[in-house]
């Protein structure tokens, strides 16, 4: 018996060493800084927000140009001369419309919007200026975030908020232990991608939630057309109009089946638009290798490449329609 | 396949379980299942390839048995062979060097020649098993080893896939009679095992391909690096390809023993060592043997006197300079290898510090300390040229090293927790400096499980899954 007593704590202590050691190496990697990349994409967020079309409002007889969108808008983890902004301010200005007129183009991306976000920063932006065309660069986890529903989502992304409060049982230490482990959430992330890599969306996962959402017409997708719809009035009413690019997961691209029906769905609302055009990055992008899109394998924004692509789209469809309007 | 690649976790289960189940039911036929899973590993790249080596094998095993059985001359076979092999190496590895080389030179003299390099796709592993293959062959012939008249045991000797693709090179005495012998499961060394993968595996993943992010970006920018910058490179470099190669072979050691098979020791702390000479009996074991057996001794040694002795040095280290590529870096890598040594053939003192391999008995003194310094500084020196792209970059990159003005505020890739790691490892290595392996058997049957071994493994393994660098880098002794 007291050797049986003996192994199992001798057990225990190699499990406990194992998540330790696996602590220690996971924060120690948290802190090395490779090449000094992390400043370097640190510097050039904080300069973002001052780059060269983040100026205000419209220009007298030019095209107005306004752009709205989250991180993958704002060109986190680029350079600034490859961020999407910059890259299409730059293919615009060496071109014109038919009729003369030049291409202005202003900046109100902003990491982490989401649509509500996009919503109010419209209103902002058409209440201080006038602009011919409005570009969005919407992303499926859009209708998460701050929309202010009471919906699983919100539910799973709180539960952190547990993480503080005083446990009162053996449960909540353990969740609390995992929560604040780096390790878990380490292991747990590079898990949940190699079974998105598969295919496999985990049940109740942010993916999987956000998909379902969607496909069930969910309070955060019906909020979300609502405020797409109210968007589409908004340009409408300023003589403007709304282009919107879904943009894909860059990180899966090669699971366009996991996604394909919900950016159907979302696309499937300008039957019920009269101001908005939709440019679809799953038809641009799906099936094609993620990794010749994405930043790198830890990081899922659009690469270079990827902007330019996204670019030239948006580029021929303001000349093609943007153009048009006086 | 890459050892590090999610394809050869998949693998490596399933072939040992093939394996270890033919040796259950017909083991005198295991050896034709690892020839199988051997020419899967290979042809997971380039089936085409395997042709060559098939080809190769079915050569010196002609030659081999033609040799044994008398049939008409034996040098003619034994020519043969060489020749075969030698002819291999020629077309898919210098040839194109070659003929570019060969219109250059006309070119400088103003004629034209209009031919074009061909641009021929060198087939990994190349240069590790034509020589092993033909060790056999001139074995045969010497009579110091047995033919071997099975076919399949043969070719599983030369495509055994641990060592296939960057060695060791496997002496035929030493590789082939495992393949006769029965395997037991229960004899299979597999803690070892696993923690010779975990070692080499951190040497690969953890210290070569981070310090390879730092070695690349400096190489690759020699005119905008400061001083330190360069010789920090040179370090990045020396750490890259000494983790990258010693991390292959440890994982090679590893699995050929979860098959059952021990391989030979490659690598014997080369950046401990006391002078150059010492350093060429550390560093790529299996090759400097091979050269030292069939090219070294045969051009008489070192028993022709001083003059002798040094040519024969630098004709060894010439080959094995362009034995690692057709670039002349490589060449010059060879050439200042063999400056390096002369001076302790002229003063009979090449074989000074022989005593890690007759006593080892690494003395943990001053004076050795300085003398490893000194022959890592000689060695770093020596890596600037191999992982130059041509002498002129070469050249500039010294220039750089060696100007004067250490200005701090200009260094860029001084990383402390690359160069703890670097550190780390050395010092580890110099704890171990008097066992083969960096790291003891882990136990896990008497009675303790937390122990310094096994906390040690289980470190390296979470070290290889969460410190691994970005992108995933080939090897680099697979080009070669």
């Amino acid at each position: 018996m007291s050797t049986f007593n003996f192994r199992i704590f001798d057990i225990a202590l190699f499990l406990l060493g194992i998540v330790v050691l696996g602590e220690v190496i996971v924060r120690i990697d948290e802190i090395w800084d490779r090449d000094g990349l992390k400043d370097v994409v640190a510097l050039e967020a904080r300069t973002r927000f001052d780059n060269d079309y983040r100026s205000d409002g419209s220009k007298e007889g030019s095209l107005s140009v306004l752009v709205l969108g989250d991180s993958y808008v704002f060109g986190a983890g680029l350079k600034r001369e490859d961020t999407l902004v910059q890259v299409l301010g730059q293919k615009l200005e060496h071109h014109s419309c038919s009729d003369g007129r030049s291409v202005h183009l202003s900046d109100r991306s902003m990491p982490s919007a989401n649509l509500a976000d996009v919503s109010r920063l419209l209103t902002a932006a058409l209440d201080s200026a006038e602009y011919d065309q409005v570009v969005y660069g919407y992303n499926i986890n859009d209708i998460e975030g701050s929309l202010n529903l009471k919906n699983g989502g919100d539910d799973l992304i709180e539960s952190g908020a547990k993480m503080g409060n005083k446990p009162s049982n053996v449960i909540d230490w353990v969740y609390n232990i995992v929560y604040a482990s780096h390790l878990a959430h380490r292991v747990l992330h590079g898990l949940h991608s190699w079974l998105n890599h598969q295919g496999i969306l985990l049940p109740m996962s942010k993916a999987y939630l956000t998909n379902k959402w969607y496909e069930e017409n969910g309070d955060p997708w019906r909020k979300g057309k609502e405020l797409i719809i109210e968007m589409d009035a908004k340009v409408g009413d300023s003589g403007s109009s709304l282009v919107i690019f879904t943009m894909p997961f860059f990180n899966l691209l090669e699971q366009e089946n996991l996604f394909r029906r919900v950016d159907d769905e979302i696309i499937s609302t300008r039957n019920e638009l009269r101001n908005t055009a939709f440019l679809s990055g799953w038809d641009a992008f799906g099936g094609y290798s993620s990794d010749a899109f994405q930043i790198s394998r830890q990081d899922s924004h659009p690469n270079a490449d990827a902007v330019e692509l996204i670019a030239d789209q948006l580029m021929r469809f303001i000349f093609r329609n943007g153009c048009l309007s006086q | 396949m890459l050892f590090n690649s999610l394809d050869f976790a998949w693998f490596l289960p399933l072939a040992l379980l093939l394996y270890w189940s033919a040796n259950r039911f017909f083991p005198r036929h295991a050896h034709a299942v690892l020839l199988l899973l051997s020419y899967y590993f290979y042809g997971y790249w380039n089936v085409k390839f395997l042709l060559l080596i098939v080809a190769s094998t079915a050569v010196d095993y002609i030659s081999g048995w033609a040799i044994y059985s008398g049939l008409g001359k034996r040098k003619a076979w034994l020519m043969s062979s060489i020749i075969f092999n030698l002819a291999v190496l020629m077309v898919f590895k210098y040839f194109g060097f070659f003929v570019a080389e060969f219109t250059g030179a006309f070119s400088l003299l103003g004629y034209d020649l209009g031919i074009v390099a061909p641009n021929i796709v060198l087939p990994v592993g190349i240069s590790f098993y034509t020589f092993q293959t033909m060790s056999y062959t001139i074995d045969v012939y010497r009579g110091k080893v047995e033919y071997e008249s099975n076919f399949l045991r043969f070719a599983t000797y030369v495509a055994f896939f641990p060592q296939l693709v960057a060695g060791p090179i496997e002496k035929a005495s030493s590789l082939l009679p495992q393949f006769r012998t029965k395997k037991i499961l229960g004899e299979v060394k597999w803690r070892l095992a696993v923690s010779m993968i975990a070692v080499g595996l951190f040497k690969k993943v953890v210290i070569a391909d981070n310090a390879a992010v730092y070695a690349d970006r400096i190489f690759g920018n020699v005119e905008a690096s400061s001083t330190i910058d360069l010789w920090l490179g040179a370090l990045y470099f020396a750490f890259q390809i000494y983790g990258d190669f010693s991390g292959y072979t440890d994982v090679a050691m590893g699995v050929a023993l979860l098959f059952g098979i021990r391989l030979s020791v490659n690598f014997k702390y080369p950046y401990l060592s006391r002078d150059i000479a010492e350093f060429w009996r550390r560093w790529h074991v299996s090759l400097s043997s091979w050269f030292k057996e069939y090219v070294y001794f045969p051009l008489g040694g070192s028993k022709g006197g001083i003059l002798t002795t040094l040519r024969n040095v630098f004709i060894v280290f010439l080959v094995s300079g362009i034995w690692h590529g057709a670039n002349w870096t490589f060449l010059y890598w060879g050439f200042l290898n063999g400056l390096y040594i002369a001076p302790l053939v002229i003063l009979g003192l090449n074989r000074a510090n022989i005593s890690f391999e007759k006593h080892r008995n690494l003395s943990s003194g001053l004076v050795d300390v300085g003398k490893m310094v000194f022959t890592f500084f000689l060695t770093l020196n020596a890596w600037v040229v191999f992982r130059s792209d041509s002498m002129s970059d070469a050249w500039v990159y010294f220039e750089g090293m060696y100007s004067t003005g250490l200005d701090w505020s200009s260094v860029t890739s001084l990383d402390p927790i690359m160069l703890s790691l670097m550190i780390l490892l050395t010092l580890w290595e110099y704890s171990r400096r008097n066992d083969d392996f960096l790291i003891g058997e882990p136990k896990f049957s008497s009675g303790r499980l937390f122990n310094r071994d096994n906390l040690l493994v289980v470190a390296l393994l979470w070290a290889v899954i969460l410190m691994r660098p970005v992108e995933s880098l080939s090897f680099v002794y697979f080009q070669f």
